[in-house]
C-alpha cells in the first residue's frame, strides 16, 4: 500500500545572531491510508515544528531542508508556494492546540467554514453552506444553524474545537494533522473531542498526525509512535511495541512519569524527567539526551547517533547495547 | 448593538455637557468679563449697566443654564468685537475646516496604511527602515516648516498648486499634506505593530493552513483585526487637526476654525471662543462616538459587550 504521506531527512534551521537553531533534524517518517501516527515528546522537542515544516507553514526566519517530501504520491518538497496553498486546507486538514485563539473573532463561524470550501472547491455560495452545516451535525454541534451565524467568542472552548475539526475536514482531507488538539481543553472534554476525531477519522479514511504530549492519548488513539526529543526522532514503533518494549532511556523515562494509580512507585510521588530539553544549534553532536540520561557514557558524546533497527519496524536512536536499553525498561516497568 | 449604541450615546452626551461647562468657565478664567467688555475708562455705572444688560449679576450656575440652553438651539450670543451673531462666523467657517481635516486625514491614511502594512510583512528590511524614516521626518518636523517647504516646491518652484487662499479644491492640497503628514507617522507606527501582532496569532497561522490566498490572509482576516485600534486613533487626529488646523490656517490664509480662534482670542472675543470650545469639543466627541460605533461593527466582541 503507497503511504499517503512519506518523509526523509527533514530538517529545520533558524539562523540567529549568536548560532543556527536546528529545532528539527532528519526526521523521516511514512503514514499509511488511515493510520494513526502519534509524534511524542515535551515542550520544545519539535512536533509541532515538524507539522509546520510539511505544511510550508514555517515562521518566515525558518529554513526548511528535505531529502523527500510526498503526499499521495506527489513531490510537495518542489511545488511552489501557490501549489502548496492549494493543497493545504484541501487535502491536509490541520487542527490547532488552541481553540480561544485558532478562529478570527471578527468573522462568523459560518463564514470562516465556507470559505475554504469556496477556496478549494468550484461550488456555490449554498452548496459551502449546506456542506458547513453537514460537517457542523457531524462534529456534534447541536443547533448548527445557529452556530453558522454566531462569532467564535460565543461558542465554548470544547465548541470551538468542534469547529476546528469541522473546518479541517471541509474539503474531505486524506491527512489531518492535529496539532495537540486537546491540550487547552477541560479533561472530560478532552476525551469527547479525541473520540470524535477517532471516529471521523474511521468514517472518513483518513491518516492523521496526533500530535501530543500525553502518552496516555497515545496509548488509547496511536497506531504508532514517534517519540522525539530536541528535534529528532529518538524512538518509532508500533504503539504496543513501544509501550511494552521502550528501546531509548528518553521513552523508558516518559512512561516512568506516568502516574500509576494505587502504585507507591517512587515512594508514591509524581516523577519527573530533571532538567529540560536543550537548544540544539550547529556546533551540538552526540546524543541530545546525554545530559539527562541516566544511562549515558563517553560513546554517547560522538558524533552520528544512527538509528537502529529491531524486528517489526521498532527503530530506535541510542548506542547503548539493546539488551541494555530493554534492562533499562524492564527495571523502571518492574 | 442597540444597547451597546445607546450606552456610547449617553456617555458621549455626559462628556459634552462636562466640556461645555468647561467651556463657559472659560470666560471667567480671564478676570471679570464685564470690565473687559467695559473697557479700562469705565464707570461703575456703565459696568453695573453691562453687567444687568448681559445677564453676568445672575448666579453663575443660572447664566451657565441659559447659556447651554441658548447653546442647543443654536445661539451663541453675539460677538463682542462684531456685534454679529457668533453662530453664523462659526457655521461660515466650519465646512472649510472639516473639508480641511478630512482632506489632511485622508493623506495620512492613504499614505501610512499602505507603508505600514508593507512594513509589518517585511520587518527590518529596506521597506520598513525607509517607512520608519518617513515617518520620523513627519514627527519631527515643526509643520509650519514643512507647510513652508511645500509652499517653496509647489507654489513657487514649480507653480503646480495655489499656496493661499480656500476658494477651489485645489487650495487645499498643500495644507491638507502638511497637516497630515504630522499625522502620519502616528498611523504608520499603530498599524505596523498591529499588523505584526496580528500575523504572528493563531488565527492567522489558521487561514494560512487553510489554503487561502495571500490577499484573503492579508485583507480578510489580518487589516480587519489591525485595523480597530486605528479607528479610534483616526477620531483622535481628526479632533485634533479641527482644534489644530489654527498654524496651517494661518500659514496658507485659510479663513477656518483655526483662523477665527486665533483672531477671536487676540481680540479678547469671548463669547467667540467659547462657542468655538463648545462646537470642536462636541465635535471631538462625536467624532469619538463614531469611531466607537464603528469598531463595534468591525468586531463583533464589542458590541456583545466582551
Amino acid at each position: 500500500m503507497n503511504p499517503v504521506l512519506e518523509v526523509r531527512g527533514l530538517s529545520v534551521e533558524i539562523p540567529t545572531a549568536s548560532a543556527t537553531l536546528r529545532p528539527v533534524r532528519d526526521v523521516s517518517f511514512d503514514l499509511h491510508p488511515g493510520e494513526t501516527l502519534s509524534l511524542v515528546g515535551e515542550s520544545g522537542s519539535g512536533k509541532s515544528m515538524t507539522a509546520l515544516a510539511i505544511m510550508d507553514l514555517l515562521p518566515r526566519q525558518a529554513r526548511r531542508s528535505v531529502e523527500r517530501l510526498r503526499f499521495l504520491g506527489e513531490d510537495l518538497a518542489g511545488k511552489s508556494a501557490g501549489e502548496i496553498g492549494r493543497l493545504r486546507g484541501a487535502e491536509i486538514g490541520m487542527v490547532f492546540q488552541d481553540p480561544m485563539t485558532s478562529l478570527n473573532p471578527v468573522y462568523t463561524v459560518g463564514n470562516q467554514l465556507m470559505e475554504v470550501y469556496l477556496r478549494h472547491k468550484n461550488a456555490s455560495k449554498r452548496e459551502a453552506r449546506e456542506r458547513a452545516l453537514f460537517l457542523l451535525d457531524k462534529v456534534n454541534i447541536p443547533d448548527p444553524a445557529l452556530r453558522l451565524c454566531q462569532y467564535p467568542h460565543q461558542l465554548s472552548g470544547g465548541l470551538r474545537q468542534r469547529v476546528m475539526i469541522a473546518m479541517a475536514l471541509m474539503c474531505g482531507p486524506a491527512l489531518i494533522i492535529a496539532d495537540e488538539p486537546t491540550t487547552a481543553l477541560d479533561v472530560t472534554t478532552q476525551s469527547q473531542i479525541l473520540d470524535l476525531l477517532r471516529s471521523l477519522q474511521r468514517e472518513f479514511h483518513m491518516a492523521m498526525i496526533l500530535i501530543t504530549h500525553d502518552l496516555g492519548v497515545v496509548a488509547h488513539f496511536a497506531d504508532r509512535v514517534s517519540v522525539m526529543y530536541a528535534g529528532e526522532i529518538v524512538e518509532q514503533a508500533s504503539t504496543d511495541d513501544l509501550l511494552e518494549r521502550p528501546m531509548h532511556p528518553y521513552t523508558a523515562a516518559l512512561l516512568d512519569c506516568i502516574p500509576v494509580p494505587g502504585s507507591s512507585r517512587h515512594g508514591g510521588k509524581l516523577r519527573s524527567i530533571p532538567g529540560v530539553v536543550p537548544l540544539i544549534t550547529s556546533g551540538d553532536q552526540g546524543c541530545a539526551f546525554r545530559r539527562r540520561c541516566d544511562h549515558a557514557q563517553d560513546v554517547c558524546k560522538n558524533a552520528g547517533i544512527a538509528m537502529r533497527e529491531l524486528s517489526g519496524g521498532h527503530k530506535f536512536r541510542c548506542v547503548l547495547l539493546p539488551q541494555n536499553s530493554a534492562d533499562v525498561a524492564m527495571k523502571n516497568h518492574a | 448593538m442597540a444597547a451597546f449604541a445607546l450606552r456610547r450615546v449617553l456617555l458621549a452626551a455626559l462628556v459634552a455637557i462636562t466640556v461645555s461647562a468647561i467651556a463657559f468657565g472659560l470666560l471667567y478664567l480671564s478676570g471679570d468679563p464685564v470690565r473687559a467688555l467695559a473697557g479700562e475708562n469705565a464707570t461703575d455705572e456703565v459696568i453695573q449697566r453691562l453687567s444687568q444688560e448681559y445677564g453676568f449679576d445672575r448666579p453663575i450656575g443660572e447664566q451657565f443654564l441659559s447659556w447651554l440652553g441658548k447653546a442647543v438651539t443654536g445661539d451663541f450670543g453675539k460677538s463682542i468685537y462684531f456685534n454679529t451673531d457668533v453662530a453664523e462666523m462659526i457655521w461660515d467657517r466650519l465646512p472649510i475646516t472639516m473639508a480641511l481635516g478630512v482632506m489632511a486625514l485622508g493623506f495620512a491614511i492613504c499614505l501610512s496604511i499602505p507603508l505600514g502594512v508593507l512594513a509589518a510583512l517585511r520587518p527590518n528590511t529596506f521597506v520598513d527602515k525607509a517607512a520608519l524614516t518617513i515617518s520620523l521626518f513627519g514627527q519631527a518636523l515643526p509643520n509650519f516648516w514643512f507647510a513652508i517647504l511645500l509652499i517653496i516646491l509647489f507654489g513657487l518652484t514649480l507653480r503646480w498648486l495655489p499656496i493661499s487662499g480656500n476658494s477651489s479644491f485645489a487650495h487645499f492640497i498643500l495644507p491638507a499634506v502638511a497637516l497630515g503628514y504630522y499625522a502620519t507617522p502616528a498611523f504608520m507606527r499603530l498599524i505596523r505593530a498591529e499588523m505584526m501582532d496580528v500575523l504572528a496569532s493563531d488565527y492567522i497561522r489558521t487561514a494560512r493552513a487553510k489554503g487561502l490566498s495571500t490577499s484573503s490572509v492579508l485583507f480578510k482576516h489580518a487589516l480587519r483585526n489591525a485595523i480597530i485600534p486605528v479607528v479610534s486613533l483616526a477620531a483622535v487626529q481628526l479632533g485634533f487637526m479641527l482644534g489644530g488646523s489654527v498654524i496651517i490656517e494661518q500659514v496658507f490664509a485659510i479663513k477656518g476654525l483655526g483662523a477665527l480662534a486665533w483672531e477671536s482670542i487676540s481680540r479678547s472675543d469671548y463669547p467667540v471662543v467659547q462657542a468655538l470650545v463648545l462646537v470642536i469639543s462636541v465635535i471631538y466627541v462625536g467624532l469619538t462616538l463614531c469611531a466607537d460605533l464603528l469598531n463595534a461593527a468591525i468586531d463583533p466582541r464589542l458590541r456583545h459587550g466582551h
